[in-house]
């Protein structure tokens, strides 16, 4: 029973008035009194005309002084006084694929931290603010009435890595006016917050999981290389790696079985090759585990179907042999044709040596450029010296230029847009450009003035720059949503979460009691209203 | 000299038994029953002369000695010297003016009945010592006097006219009261029916008895029983209570009916009205 205080306690002084009533609803004293000898036939006469004595009625002058009473309670503002306490639930619940393991009870520890969620979502006085962030790789807030929250509370699954640290989440929030309740199993990234309330759920298991995928897509080749990393966070087992296409088809060429002898608490990279023709899903999946959480032991390999773009060559003369040679060896590895005369816009490719090319080039053209004048811009310098390229963009990364040389470039305004791969003592001797979808890479010489085709690095180059033209699309993926950290997986590692941490105790506002008594009041009233006097 | 008979009330009174007219009694007028008393007993009034089938025994032969003329002697019975007031002495009766009233009443009667019949017994309780015989114009002061001295006390009717049987002197019974319940007079009135009395009842009459004059808010007490409700008096109560009081009258006459008795309601006059027309007014000596 909360205590209710007033908020002006000197107007009970109008209690005062409570004796005034009942002098007020005694019934008139008659100043005569009468003998009579008549009195049976006086009150027949009253009998006659139904009516009551004329008497003092104490419940009607309880009733009234009740209404009274509460009416003066009213007046004096009475409430419940605010507790303090947090008025705002923020529930960081874990919702990453380990949440997916399963407990004693058969739920998965993310089902058990999502039903104690909505438990408490039920009785949490009403005035609670309440948003729930489901963390992944990011954090999603659930906002809304509860109704609406409780909604999509039960249409989330966990999935993903937790690559949001829950103790970031639940930091740094107002201790007096928000409650931070963390629900989670306390793994990787997961770590039990340090402020706030925290709920652990699941329980500390062996678990084989696939920790890391890394995809090398050899295209324009058809070869793609899986190297997987297979985790063992338990006892030796021995484990299958099975790799299949879905649906199974010729798309992706078929890999045997492969049985995986694990050691204790050991990580393994196995890698595999993969040949695909024409894209599909490639799944990848440990058997014979036996561990609470499945959803690590399989993870799904989305590979795109391989562009087979038609390449042109276009020279201002006879077509450099190098040139022709690398657009040949393009089109047979990804199955397209060299054409010639063909509009930069159409082709797959576009290979220029010499001459002129509008500036910009269309969008979503991939053009390779080799002293091409853009616009006709550009002034010849001689011996331009290679200083230094880019070694971290993917083009260029890894690859030996410093053996070329280049006996005439043409020399590219200040400003001229893009990033230059190679850097020459006077300016740029190759730029990438993006152009929308499409790529751009113009180097500053003809084939015919270096030596760039005699280098080792020149199919690689010209390869890289035709792959990257193709962007993201062409390029194989891994779905996250299975795949956890190394840490994440270690579901053993849960024995070392702290212990539970409950949730303070909610704060409530203040409540006028002033519409109950008043509704009291009237109440009494009617009753003595309808009551007969 | 009290209020309740003052000299202007004894003025008027004295007025009022000396202008009546004497009364005489006939033998034919008389009962067999009484015929036979009055031989036997009785108070000697006066001759009258004979007429064929009187009794032999009433000859006055002394005066037939004297004047050889056939001449009765005339006895006044009993019954007529012995007339009987009762006084109802309940607290019921002082409500209103009916207690001065029902005394002043009762004064009147008994003093025409000192005066012209000779004789009267006023009974106003059940008690022996609550009666007094008086006899003669003679004592009319002391029968005031009692009548001053009357105390109020309830008695009911029925042990009143067992004391009045237990005198012996049925008869002519005058009973003052207002019988404000008149079910209760139904066995006392059938008594004194059987004994051979002849009862006439004097109400008192005010004017509120027929209509109430009161109003607004009023606390009305019974004397009697000490009973008290506050009633608001108004128009339609007035209405309903002026029924009830002629349903009263009904009951009162009805009850009087009944045991061959009759009631007289007499309208008391105001106070301060002593005029002999006021007084006399209903045949009041008639009655008597």
């Amino acid at each position: 029973m909360d205590a209710v205080e007033l908020l002006r306690p000197d107007r009970l002084a109008w209690l005062g008035v409570l004796p005034l009533l009942y002098l007020l609803s005694r019934p008139p004293r008659p100043r005569r009194v009468e003998l009579t000898a008549h009195l049976t036939q006086w009150l027949h006469a009253r009998a006659r005309l139904h009516r009551r004595p004329v008497r003092f009625r104490w419940w009607r002058f309880l009733l009234l002084l009740l209404a009274a009473a509460a009416l003066v309670l009213a007046h004096a503002g009475p409430r419940h006084p605010p507790r303090p306490g947090p008025s705002r639930l923020i529930v960081v619940l874990d919702a990453s694929a380990s949440m997916a393991a399963r407990t004693e009870s058969g739920a998965s520890a993310f089902d058990v931290a999502r039903e104690a969620v909505l438990q408490r979502l039920a009785t949490l006085p009403a005035h609670v603010d309440v948003r729930v962030a489901l963390c992944r790789e990011v954090a999603e807030i659930l906002t809304g009435s509860r109704d609406a929250v409780a909604t999509a509370l039960r249409a989330a699954t966990p999935w993903g890595r937790g690559l949001v640290a829950l103790d970031a989440v639940a930091h740094g929030w107002p201790a007096d006016t928000t409650a931070v309740w963390t629900l989670g199993d306390g793994l990787g990234r997961s770590a039990a917050p340090r402020d706030g309330a925290w709920t652990r759920v699941g329980k500390p298991a062996d678990n084989t999981a696939l920790v890391g995928c890394r995809v090398d897509d050899g295209w324009p080749l058809p070869e793609v290389k899986v190297t997987l990393q297979v985790a063992n966070h338990g006892p030796a087992r021995t484990v299958a790696l099975w790799m299949h296409g879905d649906p199974p088809s010729p798309s992706v060429g078929e890999v045997p079985p492969r049985t995986l002898a694990l050691a204790a608490q050991e990580t393994l990279e196995v890698v595999v090759e993969v040949r695909r023709a024409a894209g599909g899903s490639l799944w990848c999946e440990l058997r014979d585990t036996g561990d609470v959480l499945p959803l690590d032991d399989r993870l799904r390999i989305d590979l795109p179907v391989p562009p087979q773009p038609d390449i042109a060559v276009r020279t201002a003369g006879a077509a450099p042999k190098p040139l022709v040679a690398i657009a040949n060896a393009l089109a047979s590895e990804c199955g397209g044709k060299v054409v010639e005369g063909v509009n930069a816009t159409h082709a797959g490719l576009v290979l220029c040596d010499g001459g002129t090319l509008a500036d910009p080039v269309p969008a979503a053209a991939r053009v390779v450029t080799f002293g091409t004048a853009l616009d006709g811009r550009g002034a010849t310098i001689d011996t331009p010296r290679l200083l230094d390229w880019e070694r971290r963009d993917p083009i260029t990364a890894g690859l030996d230029l410093s053996e070329l040389r280049v006996k005439s470039a043409l020399s590219w305004p200040p400003g001229f847009p893009g990033t230059a791969l190679l850097h020459g003592e006077r300016g740029p001797l190759a730029v990438l450009r993006r152009n929308g979808d499409g790529l751009a890479l113009h180097f500053a010489f003809r084939l015919e003035d270096s030596n760039l085709f005699k280098l080792a690095a020149f199919p690689q180059l010209v390869r890289r720059a035709f792959a990257r033209a193709f962007g993201s699309g062409a390029r194989p993926k891994v779905d996250p949503a299975a795949l956890l950290d190394a840490d994440e997986s270690r579901l053993a590692a849960a024995a070392a979460v702290p212990d539970d941490r409950p949730l303070p105790r909610f704060g409530t506002p203040a409540r006028s009691l002033v519409r109950p008594l008043l509704l009291a009041a009237l109440v009494l009233l009617v009753l003595r209203a309808y009551l007969r006097p | 000299m009290s209020e309740l008979f003052d000299d202007r009330f004894r003025q008027m009174l004295g007025e009022l038994v000396r202008r009546m007219p004497r009364t005489r009694t006939t033998s034919r007028a008389q009962t067999p029953t009484r015929r036979r008393r009055r031989s036997e007993s009785g108070t000697f009034s006066g001759h009258r002369a004979y007429t064929p089938g009187d009794d032999l025994r009433d000859f006055d032969w002394n005066v037939f000695a004297r004047t050889d003329e056939l001449f009765l002697k005339v006895l006044e019975d009993e019954d007529r010297v012995g007339w009987t007031l009762i006084l109802d002495c309940s607290a019921s009766m002082t409500a209103g003016d009916r207690w001065t009233a029902a005394r002043r009443l009762a004064a009147v009667l008994g003093g025409l009945a000192l005066v012209h019949l000779g004789g009267l017994r006023l009974v106003w309780g059940a008690a022996a010592d609550r009666s007094s015989r008086l006899a003669g114009a003679g004592a009319l002061g002391r029968y005031l006097s009692t009548l001053e001295g009357v105390p109020l006390r309830a008695e009911a009717p029925r042990e009143l006219a067992v004391q009045v049987l237990r005198q012996r002197t049925a008869g002519r019974v005058a009973w003052i009261s207002d019988f404000a319940d008149p079910s209760s007079y139904d066995d006392a009135l059938a008594m004194l029916r059987r004994e051979g009395c002849r009862v006439t009842g004097w109400l008192p009459a005010l004017s509120s008895d027929l209509l109430p004059e009161l109003g607004g808010l009023l606390r009305l007490r019974d004397p009697e029983t000490g009973r008290e409700e506050t009633l608001q008096v108004d128009g339609p109560l007035r209405a309903a209570m002026a029924e009830e009081l002629r349903r009263l009258e009904r009951a009162q006459d009805g009850a009087f009916d009944s045991a061959g008795a009759s009631l007289v309601r007499f309208p008391v006059p105001a106070r301060g009205d002593y005029r002999l027309r006021s007084w006399s007014a209903d045949g009041l000596v008639y009655r008597v």
